[in-house]
This record gives structure tokens, C-alpha cells and sequence, in this order.
């Protein structure tokens, strides 16, 4: 009875402070929980992309021998498949087409036989650009090669010596071609080898005169539900793989699968787990920083609460009674708090991902963790003072001494303890190259090197305590810069109120931290995957050109002058040989390259990239050699090494010696492996062959440049752009810009609220509690501006700690973050990118809620009304 | 009547939350009055001093400071009202600093010397460290170190000892007779109401008489 009266009573007469600790429960829990629903998102939407992203799931080839329809009534009957197609490949010697007064013969050609209904049943992987599908067509860049189109004939040469004429319906384009030409079953560790150039797609009636005397590949092509697949990627990939196991062992060495769907998904794991050292390393610490802030609202009634159970004590109440009534405002609260959180789960997540589904697990969690903290603030410090003893009442009126001590632990050096223990570690992990995600290729187990992320665990406490120590020592040797005011009391009082300041300059250190190393990490991640993007693109916008010479330079001439573009140069592509590997060579033109590509120093570890272009410019036989390269053949710059490189009309491999000048690491449109950069010019002039050859440009403006060029280049060019590029690519580190997005709009909104929120929370405790100096001092004929210093100084002395602390916390962890992540960065950053806006957004609004907390609630506070005076 | 006219109250009420706590309250300080304002708790005694100080406005009626300042009146709190964060002698040279007429070495050397006046040598010492009757002490050299000329001291005595209360009361009445003032002292102490030379009573908000 005692314990609801109580309730009803506050309820009434403290309202404010009851509904600020509901809302730090709310924030708290909807953090927690929408980052908990992101987890549980981001891993159903990495299986569904990564599923979508596949064209055909499986590709079953038949073994020489076995039965075709066998297979494909095994597969028929698989748990979840969706549809079945059956292909033919075949390799010829070459076909010829006679367009335009001109005869252009291609060299080996893939002949393919697939139904009119494949295009249906995989849609992505057959994409029409002329004519129709109901005869022969031909590949984009066949058709260019042939310089044929719909309607005319090409004649294919058929192993069997046959020249067989076909008529061309229309041309496509295959954008998953490297997949659809695999080499089904290659061991592991085999590099992919190019799709052909030449492919000509034939119904299966066409096919088999076509394909006369050639080794005909056949294949099963599978789909299956992806909605019956699991949420997560592993368990995906595990399902996916066990029904594969399955079949490859009913079917005993009839045939092998190429599993395109347990690639993606494999990735996906890899994803997955990148997603969640994400929330490990962005997420609870602005958890924690709820969680405190959460623990700093209750505590402001603490002192009160306090007051007044110890009057209840006085007037006879037990101390169980006592227990009940702190516990029934705790669960009180707590329940209100509980039930707000999730309308803001379901906004924030709404907002920051899309999410239109709550966790119910996930906000459980978040509920509990946060009641348990609202409930040990609550009743803690209620049991210590009731075990304590009954606090009476000139003993709580008796005049504080400020808290002016640190504490104890920076006594014993924890933060220089906790730091120099986060260096050995982050030294230890970040100086060789290593993985945090391990998700090998084909086996079902994953793993974390979670020692990785010791490093910032340690460093968050150790920077904190280390922002508290500053602030502390700075503050108790500060002097007063003018006499006159009052100066030299206002520092005095800050001094000795200096352990309040220096902690919530700490908060706001670390809620400035958590926002701004989570801007600069997604803010990095951005740029690099838009770096990545240009690199597997070429540059902004890049335009193979054909192989006609006068065609080749009239599509220069139009790309250089194409609306929004700022430079362009030539890249040439062809293979060389070192020693016996086989590597891509890449001939560009130092001069310009730089300008129209996105080369960044780190492509060439120990240099910069002006330095290495300006080496090849006045070295005609200069190479820039991949690092495997160099080692493997234990090669130093300086030294010469011999490339065998196509030359002549023959086409035939002659050895060419070249100056080594380098390292390289990465290069627009280059492999992940091995390659090589050289001059275009030189090796031009060595060989006197041509090769394929691209103009990248950099543009404004890339889509409409592309857009520009496509309508004035045909089919002749295959013309090529970031734009359209970033939205159908996933970056190669796999995780896509807008998965960390989702979570980094979550991060990002929540730290500015955290930051303001513990920022002006300390400042209003402050207040607060100097409401009775501020009263005092208004009685001794302190007018509103003076009054105004008292609160000011340590309103400075918080937000000029927080700021600079939050800086430094901001760089430290954000390197710390960028380093330990290096494996979702691709290519890896020169350096961190600084969102100055948003840090510009977070400075200005703390800054914002400061003067208003001084100003406005500074000016209540120090009202000196008949009742505050009266209490003097 | 010993001298000049220094403050008057005429008609005074005051009013919180729709209740009167002063009501018609006529009342003269001249300068060297001595004046001890007696009545239970509740009576409206603080309320009465706080209004003659100038710090809360009267419902009704009128108060003349005859030319005195603010700073020319000078409040001793029931509580000791110290500001935790300074120390005493800090504390007791607020004042002359918020007033803005002394250097702060002179605000400290003033500060010092009445704290010796009432028997306190912890200068650098905190609020929270000092006893009761020290900090009120404190509170009372925070006031004397002004040269106000009127002193309004609400339960000056309350948290000290009697011979500690003598001394209080005795500076008191010493800092006003040097400063040409006049003394007010709310009191519900017998021993502090006889001490001095006038008493009026406050009465639900009234004052009753003046009886020498």
C-alpha cells in the first residue's frame, strides 16, 4: 500500500525526472535492439543478394560416358529445385562472316546449344541487345569481332572440316559469362580461366552439325527455391552443400557440379561475419554509452530518492518496505521505458535499414540488459545506504565536500596499463598480413581471429581513462588569465568540482568516439568501395574498343570529347609470360594514365604512383611487377627480366627483356594475382601485334557520359561505367556499401544523439545539483552573467575536454577500426577519410546544447524564488 | 530611536501560493536599533527578512531602503548557506568580488582578518570539513566583511553553542554599532531575544509590538 501511495506521489510531483529515466531506458533498449534486428537482417539479406546474385545455381556436368538423362532426372528430383535446363558446349576452329565488302574470320569459338525457354528460366544470364533468340545469335563481342548484326550469315568451321552457314537472329550479351564458361570441377586452387571471346548460341536442333567431331560438354543447369533457403549465410551454404554431397553420391562420378549458389553463399558467410565483428567493434561501445547514460539518468534522483526513503526509514517504515518501494519506481519505469523502446526499435530500424520486422529475441535481450542496469541503479544504492544506516535528516542537508579526487584506478595506471596492452596487441595482429574472417573455400567451418579485436577493447577503456587523466591534471593547473570578476573563485570552483567535469568530459568523449570512428570508418568504406568499383570498371567511364583500327580511333576521338569528361587514356591488355606463368600485361601511357584512372599510392607499397609512372616514362622497357612476382623470382628494380610476349604476324611468343622498376598491387581492371604494368608504346613497338584496347576516362558526370557514348558508339564498343556498375556490383571485399549502410545510419544517428544526450545530461545533473549555490549566490547579489560564469567554466571545461578527447578517441580507434577491417576494404585506404560534416554536425550540436543548458536552464536554476530562498 | 532612519516597512504582505505568510507589517530600522524579531516557527519571520533584505518582492505594501543599497544590507541564512566548492576565506570574499570594488588580495586580506574576528583560522579549509557552528561563523564573517550597514540575521545562533552564540551575536552587534547600522535578528532563542534591546514578535504573519 505504502509502496503504490509512493508511487502515485511521484508520479505527480516528479514527473520530468521519471519520464527523462523512461526515455534513457527507451534509447537504450532501441539501440540495442535495432542493432540486434540489423544482425538478424543483414544476414537473411546477404543469403537473399547472394542467392540473387547467381544466374544459374548449379551447373551439373555429365561425365564422358554417363547418361544425360539420367542426371537430369536425378536432379529432377532434388529437395527445392525450382527449374531444370539442359545445354551443349562445344568448342570450333573459328567462324567467318562477309559484311560490307569486308571478310572477318574469328580464331577458336564456343558453340552453344540452349533451348528458346533457358532465357525464361534464367533470365539474368542471356541478355538480348539486337534481333531475337529464335535462331543463332551472337555474342556482343563476337558480333564486333564479325562486324555482323541480325540477318546476316556467318560461317562456322566445324572440327569435322565442314564450313556450315547459319543465319544470325540477333546479338546478346552474357553478363555472367565467366560463371556459364567454368570449368566445372577444376581443383582448387586453379585461378578462373576468361570466358571465350566468340560464342555463338544455337538452338538445340542447330546444334548438333555444328558441333560435329568436337568433344561435346553437356550440362544440367539447376534453379532452386531460394526462399526455402535458411536466413543465415552458413546455414545456407551448409544446406546447400549437403544437397550437392547428395547428389553427386547418388549419381557415383556421373557428373560434377559446379555450384555457383554455394560459391555466393560461401562469400555471403565471410559477409556475414564481417557484419558482426561490425556490431562487436561499432555497436557496443555506443551500447555501453546507452547503457551509461541510462545509469546517469536514474542517478540523478539518486540523492533525492535517497532523502526521502531515509524519511520514510523515520517515520517507521521497514527496511523491506523500504526495498519495495525502490524496487516498484525501478519496474515502474523500467516498464515504461521497455514498452517506448520499441516503437523507437521499429523507427530506427525502419529508418536506418528498412527493416519493417522487429526481433522479438533481440529486443528481449536489449530489454533485460537494460532493466538489470535500471534496476541495480535503482535499488543499489537504496540497500548500501539502508545497510549503512538511516541517513537522517540534518545528515542529508550537511554541506558536500566536492568531489575533486580521480579514480582510484588512475591511481594504479590503468589507462597507460590498458593502452600499452591495446599497442602490443594491435602491433601483434596488424604487422603481418592477416585475417580476422577465415571462411575457407568449400569447408563448412568459419572462423574469427576474435584476438583481433582485443586491440580495441582494450583501447576503448584505456583512451577513456586516459581523456579523464587529462582533463584532471589540465584542470588542476589551471590559473586564472584576468583578475576582476570573480576569476579566480570561478577556477576555484572548478578545481575542486573537477572530478564531475573531467567524467563528463570523458562521456562525451566517448559518445563524440563512438559517432565519429564509426563516420570515418563508413565514410572510408565508402570511398573504397567506390575506388573498387572504378578499378574493376577501369576508370569512371571505360570503352573497349573494337578491333578495327579506324573504328577503334574514331571511338577514341568521341570519348575524349564526350560531355563531362576530364581525361582519358589508352590501356592496352594482352598476356606475357614469366617464366611459365602466364600473367596479364597491362601497356599504358604514363603521362596520362594517372589522370584518367583512379590510381592511389597505395597500389605501390613504399612509393607513390607519380614517382613509379615518372620511373616508366623514362623507362621505355620499364615493368611494374606484383609483389608475388618479385619474390617468386626473387627479383630486385634494376633488374632486367624477360617477358615472352605474342609478336608479329605469327603471333607467336618471343622473349623480350625489360627493367624491373617495381612493385604494384593494384590496377585498374588488372586480376587480384599476379600482373604487369608496362609502356603501351613500348611494347607496341617490341611486338608489332595489337591488342585489346581500352580508353578510360575520368568523368563528372558517369552515367550520362556513358549514356552519351552508348548512343553514339553502338554495339561496336562495349562502353562501361561506375554508376551503373555500383548498383549492380557488390564490392569484391563482398560486403556492399549499402549493408554498412543500414548500420552506419544507425551508428551515426544514434552517437549524435548519445553525444548530445550525455553531454547535456552531465551538464543538467551539474546544474542541478549547484542549484542551491546558484540560489546562494543569487542572494549574495550575484547578478544572472555571474552566476552564468560558475556554470560556464565547467560547461567549457567539459565540452573543450569531451571535443579534443573525442577527437583523439575518434582517430585512434578509427585507425584502429580501419586496420583490424582491413579485410573488407578493397583496395585497402591510403588513409582514413574524415567526414568533416557530420563531425561538424556532432560539434555544433553539443556546442548548441551547452549555451542552452547554461543560458536556459542556468537561468531557472538560479531563479530565487520564496520557496529556494526560504530553504537558504 | 537612536538615529537616522534606515529601512521601513509600511503595510507589508506577502503572499506564496495563495497564502498570506506576512500580512500588514509596519516596521522602522534606524541606524543603531538592535532588534530581535521573535515567534514560533512558521510565523513568517524568514519570509519577513528576506523581504526587508530586498530579495522577495511583497504582495502589498511598500519597503524604503532611504538610499541604502543592496549590497548595503547584509543576510545571515538560517543554514549556513556556504558554497561547498569554496573555501571559508574564498567564501567569505565572494561577496566583495561579485561586488566588484575589491582586488582579490584585498578581497582575501578583508576575508581573513573577519574570520578572525569570529574565531576561525581553517581558511583554506572546505565547507564540508568544517563543524556547524564553524561554517555558520564563516557565514557570518561572510556578511560582516562587507561593511553592510544593515545585518538581517535569520537564526544566527541556531547550530552554536552558548558561548560560540555570545561571540556571533557580540560581533554582530559590534560590526553594526561601528557601522553606524542596525541589527535584525530573528530568534526563537530566549537567551538571544533578551540579549538584545528590542524585541517585536511575529504573530501568523503579523508583528504583534515592539517592546524595549
Amino acid at each position: 500500500m505504502i509502496a503504490l501511495l509512493w508511487l502515485r506521489g511521484l508520479v505527480r510531483r516528479r514527473p520530468i525526472e521519471l519520464a527523462g529515466a523512461a526515455l534513457a531506458i527507451a534509447l537504450a533498449v532501441g539501440f540495442l535492439s535495432s542493432l540486434g534486428n540489423f544482425v538478424a537482417v543483414n544476414r537473411a539479406h546477404l543469403t537473399s543478394r547472394a542467392a540473387a546474385s547467381v544466374g544459374v545455381d548449379w551447373q551439373v556436368q555429365v561425365a564422358p560416358g554417363a547418361s544425360t538423362s539420367q542426371v537430369a532426372a536425378a536432379v529432377t528430383k532434388l529437395p527445392g529445385r525450382r527449374a531444370v535446363e539442359q545445354i551443349a558446349l562445344a568448342a570450333v576452329p573459328g567462324m567467318t562472316a562477309s559484311t560490307g565488302g569486308a571478310t572477318r574470320t574469328t580464331g577458336k569459338a564456343i558453340v552453344v546449344a540452349m533451348s528458346p525457354s533457358y532465357v525464361a528460366t534464367f533470365p539474368t544470364e542471356v541478355r538480348q541487345l539486337l534481333g531475337d533468340q529464335t535462331g543463332p545469335v551472337l555474342l556482343q563481342q563476337t558480333a564486333a569481332n564479325l562486324a555482323a548484326g541480325p540477318g546476316d550469315t556467318v560461317q562456322v568451321r566445324t572440327v569435322a572440316g565442314r564450313s556450315v552457314k547459319v543465319v544470325v537472329t540477333g546479338v546478346v550479351d552474357m553478363p555472367l559469362a565467366d560463371s556459364f564458361f567454368q570449368t566445372v570441377g577444376a581443383p582448387a586452387g586453379v585461378g578462373p580461366a576468361a570466358p571465350p571471346d566468340n560464342v555463338l548460341l544455337v538452338p538445340p536442333a542447330d546444334f548438333p552439325q555444328l558441333a560435329a567431331g568436337a568433344a561435346v560438354i553437356h550440362q544440367v543447369h539447376v534453379s532452386f527455391n531460394h526462399q526455402l533457403l535458411p536466413a543465415d549465410p552458413a546455414a545456407a551454404a551448409n544446406r546447400d552443400t549437403t544437397v550437392r554431397n547428395h547428389l553427386e553420391a547418388q549419381l557415383t562420378g556421373g557428373a560434377l557440379v559446379g555450384d555457383n549458389l554455394g560459391a555466393a553463399l560461401t562469400a555471403a558467410r565471410e559477409d556475414a561475419l564481417y557484419g558482426q565483428l561490425l556490431i562487436l567493434l561499432l555497436g557496443v561501445p555506443g551500447f555501453l554509452v546507452a547503457l551509461a547514460l541510462t545509469a546517469v539518468v536514474i542517478g540523478v534522483r539518486g540523492d533525492r530518492r535517497l532523502r526521502e526513503l531515509s524519511l520514510l526509514r523515520l517515520r517507521g517504515a521497514t527496511r523491506r518496505s523500504l526495498v519495495v518501494v525502490a524496487a516498484l519506481e525501478a519496474t515502474a519505469v523500467t516498464a515504461v521505458g521497455v514498452a517506448l523502446g520499441w516503437p523507437v526499435t521499429r523507427l530506427a530500424s525502419g529508418w536506418a535499414f528498412g527493416a519493417s520486422t522487429t526481433s522479438w529475441s533481440w529486443f528481449a535481450v536489449a530489454a533485460v540488459l537494460v532493466a538489470a542496469t535500471a534496476a541495480a541503479m535503482h535499488i543499489g544504492p537504496s540497500m548500501r545506504e539502508m545497510r549503512a544506516g538511516v541517513r537522517t535528516l540534518p545528515g542529508v542537508r550537511a554541506v558536500e565536500v566536492p568531489a575533486s579526487g580521480r579514480p582510484r584506478v588512475l591511481a594504479y595506471r590503468l589507462d597507460f596499463v590498458l593502452l600499452a596492452a591495446a599497442a602490443v596487441v594491435f602491433y601483434l595482429v596488424a604487422r603481418g598480413g592477416y585475417q580476422v574472417v577465415v571462411v575457407p573455400e568449400g569447408v563448412p567451418v568459419t572462423s574469427v581471429d576474435w584476438a583481433a579485436l582485443l586491440a580495441p577493447a582494450l583501447a576503448w577503456p584505456g583512451l577513456a581513462l586516459l581523456v579523464w587523466r587529462i582533463v584532471d591534471t589540465v584542470l588542476s593547473r589551471l590559473r586564472p588569465v584576468r583578475d576582476g570578476a570573480g576569476a579566480e573563485l570561478v577556477l576555484a570552483a572548478l578545481k575542486r568540482r573537477r572530478r564531475g567535469a573531467a567524467r563528463g568530459a570523458t562521456a562525451l568523449a566517448v559518445a563524440i568516439g563512438v559517432a565519429g570512428s564509426t563516420a570515418v570508418f563508413t565514410a572510408t568504406y565508402r570511398q573504397q568501395s567506390r575506388l573498387d568499383v572504378a578499378l574493376t570498371v577501369g576508370a569512371d567511364v571505360a570503352v573497349q574498343l573494337p578491333a578495327d583500327p579506324a573504328t577503334a580511333q574514331r571511338d577514341t576521338a568521341l570519348t575524349a570529347h564526350a560531355p563531362h569528361v576530364r581525361a582519358t587514356s589508352l590501356q592496352t591488355h594482352r598476356f606475357a609470360y614469366v617464366g611459365s606463368d602466364l600473367q596479364d600485361l597491362y601497356g599504358v601511357d604514363p603521362a596520362t594514365i594517372a589522370k584518367a584512372a583512379p590510381l592511389r599510392d597505395a597500389f605501390v607499397p613504399g612509393t607513390t604512383i607519380a614517382s613509379d609512372l615518372s620511373k616508366l616514362r623514362s623507362t621505355p622497357d620499364g615493368v611494374l611487377l606484383a609483389a608475388e612476382t618479385l619474390h617468386d623470382y626473387q627479383l630486385h628494380p634494376g633488374d632486367t627480366i624477360r617477358l615472352r610476349l605474342q609478336s608479329g604476324a605469327a603471333h607467336t611468343y618471343q622473349p623480350f627483356p625489360f627493367t624491373v622498376l617495381g612493385q604494384v598491387s593494384e590496377w585498374p581492371t588488372a586480376p587480384k594475382d599476379s600482373f604487369i604494368v608496362a609502356n603501351a608504346a613500348y611494347i607496341a613497338k617490341i611486338t608489332g601485334a595489337g591488342a585489346d584496347t581500352t580508353v578510360l576516362a575520368a568523368s563528372n558526370s558517369p552515367g550520362s557520359t556513358a549514356q552519351w557514348l552508348r548512343s553514339r558508339l553502338g554495339t561496336t564498343a562495349k562502353v562501361s561505367d561506375i554508376s551503373a556498375a555500383r548498383a549492380s556490383v557488390t564490392t569484391a571485399s563482398g560486403l556492399a556499401a549499402s549493408d554498412l549502410g543500414g548500420l552506419a545510419r544507425l551508428e551515426l544517428g544514434f552517437g549524435v544523439l548519445l553525444a548530445v544526450a550525455s553531454f547535456g545530461l552531465s551538464l543538467l545533473v551539474g546544474v542541478l545539483q549547484r542549484r542551491r549555490a546558484l540560489v546562494i549566490l543569487a542572494a549574495l547579489g550575484a547578478t544572472a552573467r555571474q552566476r552564468g560564469r560558475f556554470l560556464a567554466a565547467e560547461a567549457r571545461a567539459v565540452l573543450a575536454g569531451g571535443l579534443v578527447g573525442g577527437a583523439a578517441i575518434t582517430a585512434a580507434v578509427a585507425a584502429m577500426l580501419v586496420k583490424v577491417m582491413t579485410g573488407i576494404f578493397d583496395p585497402p585506404p591510403d588513409h582514413p577519410v574524415i567526414p568533416w560534416s557530420y563531425l561538424a554536425l556532432v560539434v555544433a550540436l553539443v556546442t548548441v546544447t551547452a549555451v542552452v543548458v547554461v543560458a536556459v536552464v542556468g537561468r531557472w536554476a538560479g531563479r530565487a524564488g520564496p520557496r529556494e530562498l526560504r530553504d537558504l | 530611536m537612536t538615529g537616522d532612519l534606515l529601512l521601513e516597512a509600511r503595510g507589508v504582505e506577502i503572499r506564496y501560493d495563495d497564502a498570506v505568510i506576512v500580512s500588514d507589517v509596519d516596521l522602522q530600522l534606524h541606524a543603531g536599533d538592535e532588534v530581535a524579531l521573535v515567534g514560533r516557527s512558521g510565523s513568517g519571520k524568514t519570509t519577513l527578512l528576506l523581504a526587508l533584505a530586498g530579495l522577495l518582492m511583497p504582495s502589498a505594501g511598500r519597503i524604503d531602503r532611504h538610499g541604502l543599497e543592496r549590497k548595503d544590507i547584509g543576510v545571515v541564512f538560517q543554514s549556513p548557506s556556504l558554497l561547498p566548492e569554496l573555501s571559508a576565506l574564498e567564501n567569505v570574499a565572494l561577496p566583495l568580488r561579485l561586488a566588484g570594488g575589491a582586488s582579490a588580495a584585498d578581497a582575501f586580506a578583508r576575508g581573513r582578518d573577519s574570520l578572525r574576528d569570529l574565531g576561525i583560522s581553517e581558511d583554506d579549509a572546505l565547507p564540508g570539513e568544517l563543524s556547524g557552528g564553524q561554517q555558520q561563523r564563516v557565514a557570518v564573517a561572510r556578511v560582516l566583511v562587507t561593511g553592510a550597514r544593515i545585518v538581517l540575521a535569520d537564526e544566527p545562533t541556531g547550530s552554536l553553542d552558548r558561548r560560540t552564540a555570545d561571540v556571533v551575536l557580540a560581533s554582530l552587534r559590534a560590526h553594526c554599532a561601528a557601522a553606524g547600522g542596525a541589527l535584525l535578528v530573528a530568534t526563537h532563542d530566549l537567551h538571544v531575544a533578551h540579549a538584545l534591546p528590542t524585541r517585536m514578535e511575529v504573530n501568523a504573519g503579523t508583528v504583534a509590538g515592539r517592546a524595549a
